[in-house]
């Protein structure tokens, strides 16, 4: 029913012989009424450049958690045998970039980091980048077996290895700026609006 | 020096508890409703603001001003100073105010971990004198007894009675933190017609132990962290992989 | 529009071209329906809404156009009193039971944000019923202590619906008062009245009996077995009792928010003294009239309205009525004013109704002629008293203190025999004193007594329960009865 309130955004507004307002119409666009805020997280502001877990990338080659480069940067989590929301998750995100102006797409990076290393091994997430044509702005990355519920504390993102050896996970995007602090953050359709709105804004001023 | 005397105190202070099996109260699906949880070690009391001190002193980027991905604002804020407990709590309290890397951090300092939930809810179990308490109303009273209760100003010290296992103060203290705090209610989307297992009595149709008010009590708690959240009433204990 | 182009054409078929409509009046009265409210935007600046503690509601609205409203609301762990000496920890929404009172228009958006306190134990979140959407509202995370949630609705349905917290278990966190009201008001408003007020009834479950003293734990085990020890109106005994009773004047009309938070009663409300002149039954968009006592279910709510026409003390109660004399379901409304009597007299007469031993007004004829012995007099007066005076004055004269005199060794009786036939022939009412203890009854005028029954039974109470004794005679009373007006409503 809570998307009831998403429709109501999307309705054209007021009806034709609206009453001239009693008081001054904020003229900037006030938040949406109908949108609940960004989920839950690391506040908005804070930066996830001090995260000091060890990654290897789908080049076996180790890489920082963070690494400053002055873009702005997606990341999420995800598993190479996930069967249906990771690859979703991994469509949505180009489709996300597809939508930004073609000069800015190389402004935006896509992190997404394993939850499996045992089964995630590099040469495992070079499959993945090759099956879904992923160009040089995304990396795949697997972190220590002990350390992946630490990533995903960072990210929000709550998941459960379920007893048939997958995993039980939320979508969670972060979007974070050339510092590494957070921009925007959805989970789902949840703040998804604020998250494109704040990348696009900010790809197009970095 | 102190790690080492941290070490040895920790190796001193902890029983071995388990094996057991860990009933969800959510179970998402039938194969994970009998979760079993083999032997570990668990310390026998939480961890105290003398121990976390002497953490933090080995350890200054643990102190108040520790990086904002690792704690919110409320960072062992009832401390007299930023890396030093001073008069304002008893050295012998368990340590509150701490998040969840913090609770990591200090567990791995001691050469151990934070319990996983299933591993905390077997040794929450038992009463002093019964393994699996979760059904006598009487310690199910007790517990709900201290929910209703409002938190000291000033947290007493650790020491309480020891339940079957030999673990003190599991309940009536302070909350703990688990491991797998962020593991529990992952695939019930409350925007979707599932959505109501989270929420008022839709909450109670899923679970399986319907008058375990207390481990409710216990879910609802973890299920409001972050793992950057500090709390007035939340410290935590470690465990270890048993031999 | 295209009517410029149309004109010149209509002016060559020579109709003049019609004048721009009417603009139709924009502002709704009545209810909208929840899509065309979901449509609202709102005007304005965001407003920081107050909401108050019970038994006050914010104004009336008065905008007609929707609002984006900012809602702080602090959950607070308090231990309070609940009845005099007895203490219990109340989990609230704002400091008190019930919640706050939050009033807003259909059509408005809400940015809700839930504070709970550092120093609570307990995570809580919230359910309005209002919101549409799973769990009302209570938003996908639970709000730790130290913490705050956020989220946002619009109010899309007009009526006054319960909110409460929904954090398992839901019926613990109810039982401790986590309640309270949200009206939605119609775009037109409510119909004006001169008071409105915020009633709301809870059951409350202690380890110790009602009224046991001391700080009392929650009984989970009462509360499964909805065996309440209290039931009370906002909170605590006493909260609309004394000087904290709601108040009105002669004339005015009240209008009453009445919820019940539960957890587990419904509650059959009623004001004595009062009939409702409306009742929005449940809360919703349609009215009863003429009501003595409606339903408010457990997790509901009802509107009720009246108008005071007599001065007094109206209470207040759940008409499950040992809920209130015995579980502190009890408020006050006063009421002040000129007394309006075809209305409301008061007590006009109060007389001893004596069923059958109530004979005719007719004067009494004397059953024989001829003068009764002493010994005769007492017998007879004996039997007479018996049923007729022991009522009030009981069988061994000793009378209940503070309400009937004694007989027995009654200064009064005793001192002044014309004066004693002269109470029973023709009552007596105002402050006497008998035996140095003071009395202010009413006695009625035994019209159903002829001069001998007088006469016998005063021989007979002079004689008995340790009198000194004596004699009096049927014309001692004739000469009374002749010498003494009769009150008004005595026979003869």
């Amino acid at each position: 029913m809570i998307t009831l309130f998403f429709l109501a955004c999307a309705v054209p507004s007021p009806p034709v012989e609206a009453p001239p307002p009693v008081a001054p119409v904020a003229t900037e666009a006030a938040p949406s009424p109908a949108e609940p805020p960004a989920p839950a997280g690391l506040p908005l502001g804070a930066s996830l450049a001090v995260l000091d877990v060890p990654l290897v990338d789908h080049a076996g080659q180790p890489r920082a958690f963070f690494v400053a480069s002055g873009e702005t940067v997606i990341y999420s989590m995800f598993y190479t045998s996930c069967p249906r929301a990771c690859p979703l998750l991994i469509e949505d995100i180009q489709a996300l970039a597809q939508s930004l102006p073609e000069a800015d797409r190389a402004q935006l990076r896509v992190v997404l980091i394993s939850m499996d290393p045992a089964n995630d091994p590099p040469e495992a997430l070079a499959g993945i980048v090759t099956q879904h044509h992923l160009d040089a702005t995304w990396t795949l990355a697997v972190p220590p077996a002990d350390r992946v519920r630490e990533v995903a504390a960072a990210l929000g993102v709550r998941y459960r290895q379920l007893p048939s050896g997958g995993f039980a996970h939320t979508s969670v995007l972060t979007a974070v700026d050339g510092e590494g602090r957070v921009l925007a953050r959805s989970d789902g359709s949840v703040g998804r609006e604020a998250l494109e709105g704040a990348i696009r804004k900010h790809v197009a001023g970095s | 020096m102190i790690a080492l005397l941290l070490a040895a105190a920790w190796a001193a202070d902890r029983v071995p508890v388990g094996p057991g099996v860990y009933e969800p109260l959510y179970p998402p699906s039938p194969e994970e409703a009998r979760i079993p949880v083999p032997r570990f070690l668990l310390a026998v009391e939480p961890v105290t603001n003398e121990e976390y001190a002497a953490f933090v002193e080995e350890n200054p980027a643990w102190g108040r001003g520790v990086a904002r991905l690792y704690a919110d604002e409320g960072y062992l804020d009832d401390w007299a100073a930023p890396d030093a407990p001073g008069a304002s709590v008893l050295p012998d309290a368990p340590v509150t105010r701490v998040s969840w890397y913090a609770a990591r951090a200090y567990c791995r300092s001691v050469g151990g971990r934070l319990p996983t939930e299933g591993e905390w809810e077997i040794a929450g179990a038992a009463s002093e004198t019964s393994w699996d308490a979760r059904k006598d109303p009487h310690f199910l009273a007790r517990l709900l007894a201290w929910y209703g209760s409002p938190t000291p100003r000033v947290l007493p010290a650790v020491g309480g009675m020891a339940n079957r296992w030999g673990v003190r103060d599991l309940h009536g203290l302070v909350w703990e933190w688990v491991e797998d705090f962020n593991a529990s209610l992952v695939d019930v989307d409350p925007r979707g017609a599932d959505g109501e297992a989270r929420f008022c009595g839709g909450g109670v149709v899923g679970a399986t132990a319907v008058a375990d008010y207390a481990a409710f009590m216990r879910l609802a708690l973890r299920a409001s962290l972050q793992a950057d959240s500090t709390v007035r009433n939340l410290g935590f204990r470690c465990a270890l992989d048993g031999p | 529009m295209s009517s410029l182009g149309l004109i010149p054409l209509l002016a060559l078929l020579g109709c003049a071209p019609t004048p721009a409509p009417t603009p139709t009046p924009t502002k709704p009265v009545g209810p909208l329906t929840a899509t065309e409210a979901a449509k609202l935007e709102p005007v304005g600046d965001p407003v920081d809404l107050e909401i108050t503690s019970a038994p006050h509601v914010p104004p009336p609205i008065t905008r007609d156009t929707p609002a984006k409203l900012v809602i702080n609301l602090e959950v607070k762990e308090v231990q309070k009193a609940i009845s005099d000496g007895v203490d219990y920890v109340q989990w609230t929404f704002g400091g008190d039971v019930p919640g706050r009172f939050i009033r807003v228009r259909q059509g408005d958006s809400v940015e809700f944000h839930l504070n709970n306190h550092p120093d609570n134990k307990m995570p809580h979140n919230i359910d309005l019923h209002a919101v549409t959407g799973p769990g009302g509202g209570a938003a996908s995370s639970f709000t730790a202590p130290g913490h705050s949630s956020q989220f946002s609705f619009k109010a899309l349905n007009p009526g006054l619906y319960v909110y409460h917290c929904a954090t398992a278990p839901v019926g613990m966190h109810i039982a401790n008062g986590m309640y309270g009201l949200i009206l939605v008001e119609p775009p037109g408003g409510l119909p004006k009245v001169d008071r409105e007020y915020y009633v709301m009834q809870g059951d409350f479950y202690t380890v110790g009996k009602y009224r046991e003293k001391g700080l009392q734990p929650f009984d989970m085990q009462k509360a499964i077995e909805e065996n309440a020890t209290y039931v009370l109106f906002n909170g605590s005994e006493g909260s609309l009792v004394g000087d904290k009773a709601l108040t009105a004047k002669v004339g005015e009309t009240v209008r009453l928010f009445v919820g019940n938070g539960g957890p587990n009663l419904v509650s059959s409300f009623h004001v004595i003294g009062e009939i409702f002149d409306r009742v929005y039954t449940e809360g919703g968009s349609n009215f009863q009239e003429n009501v003595q006592t409606t339903l408010v279910p457990a997790g509901g709510s009802a509107i009720v309205e009246f108008k005071v026409d007599v001065p007094g003390t109206y209470i207040l109660v759940d008409h499950s009525i040992f809920r209130t004399f015995n579980k502190g379901a009890l408020g006050m409304l006063k009421v002040e004013g000129p007394d309006d009597k075809p209305v409301y007299s008061g007590k006009e007469i109060d007389d001893v109704y004596l069923a059958d031993k109530a004979a005719s007004t007719a004067p009494p004829v004397p059953a024989a002629g001829g003068v009764l012995s002493k010994d005769d007099q007492i017998k007879a007066g004996g039997l007479l008293f018996a049923g007729t005076c022991s009522t009030c004055h009981q069988a061994d004269g000793k009378g209940i203190e503070g309400v009937f005199p004694p007989l027995a060794g009654s200064d009064f009786l005793l001192g002044d025999v014309e004066r004693a036939i002269g109470v029973v022939v023709n009552g007596r009412s105002g402050p006497i004193t008998v035996n140095g203890k003071d009395y202010n009854s009413v006695m009625p005028p035994m019209s159903n007594l002829n001069d001998d029954e007088v006469a016998n039974i005063l021989t007979y109470v002079t004689n008995s329960f340790g009198n000194s004794g004596g004699v009096v005679t049927a014309e001692q009373v004739k000469k009374v009865r002749a010498s003494t007006p009769r009150p008004p409503g005595a026979a003869h």
